[in-house]
């Protein structure tokens, strides 16, 4: 994938969008693994992005954690309550 | 020719077999590894399905809220239903079982494993981390539904954004925007949470 950030039809959303899929997926390869050297690859975003990514890999960490705990299901069936049967 | 009922069975069973891949996924995730030797996901997610067409009210009602949402609450369920019935009644001899699989009956063994664990995080580590986790758990649950939906599933489920897109009904754009905004929500409401708390 790669992002033409000097296009003007794309949006300052749909950029940001792009760049923070790219880095999970990068992320989830072990391709790149650093938040700030990523960030300064793409200026213009990364303050947005310094926000962004760090919180998408706690959430991830939240899960792993989850996963290790013995009560793990009913713990998410808590949190996560979802709609009422 | 089918009978109404009939036919809303068959309906209903065909939408629930949409959504196979993913909720397999999910099972073998979350399926305690000792109740993987007494229960396969395949045989777990039968069972939710079962329970799925016993509920189709449940289905019916409230049609915003996605399919997938209610089978994966239905899921989690039936899961933390065979933890009572199988791990905590039967703790001991589910335990044994598992044991002796792993260690050749050398019961011992898991205290080297409670040893390991200790050993990787000390308690002022595990004390930061529980502290900034429940924040997130927090901030997680004072979002909209459809923010929380698209957080859990891209990252609790583990379902690439093409995934969600099925599995919510939408385009893989439309999924990985809504995505991005929900981060960009969370964070607002944990910088809110930490200016409150700080």
């Amino acid at each position: 994938m790669n992002a033409d950030h000097s296009n003007p039809d794309h949006s300052n959303d749909d950029a940001l969008t792009e760049l923070v899929e790219r880095f999970l997926d990068l992320y989830k390869k072990e391709t790149v693994t650093d938040v700030e050297l990523y960030c300064l690859r793409y200026p213009k975003y990364a303050d947005e992005l310094r926000g962004l990514l760090p919180l998408a890999l706690q959430m991830e960490g939240l899960k792993k954690n989850s996963n290790a705990n013995a009560a793990n299901n009913e713990a998410q069936t808590v949190l996560f309550s979802g709609p009422q049967v | 020719m089918n009978s109404p009922e009939q036919d809303r069975l068959n309906y209903w069973g065909q939408t629930f077999l949409e959504y196979q891949k993913p909720l397999l996924k999910l099972a073998s995730r979350n399926l305690n590894p000792i109740l993987q030797r007494r229960f396969s996901p395949e045989d777990v997610l039968q069972e939710t399905f079962q329970d799925a067409l016993r509920k189709l009210d449940f289905f019916e009602n409230n049609p915003e809220c996605p399919v997938y949402m209610k089978l994966r609450k239905l899921l989690f369920q039936k899961i933390a239903d065979l933890e009572r019935r199988h791990c905590q009644t039967q703790k001991r001899d589910a335990f044994r079982d598992a044991v002796a699989a792993d260690f050749g009956g050398t019961s011992s063994s898991q205290l080297d494993w409670n040893r390991l664990a200790d050993s990787m995080t000390g308690p002022l580590t595990r004390l930061a981390r529980m502290d900034r986790n429940d924040l997130l758990q927090k901030a997680i649950a004072s979002l909209s539904e459809t923010d929380r939906q698209i957080l859990e599933m891209r990252h609790f489920d583990d379902m690439s954004n093409q995934e969600c897109a099925e599995a919510l009904k939408i385009e893989p754009k439309a999924a990985s925007i809504r995505y991005v905004r929900a981060l960009q929500r969370l964070q607002k409401l944990l910088l809110e949470y930490s200016d409150f708390t700080s």
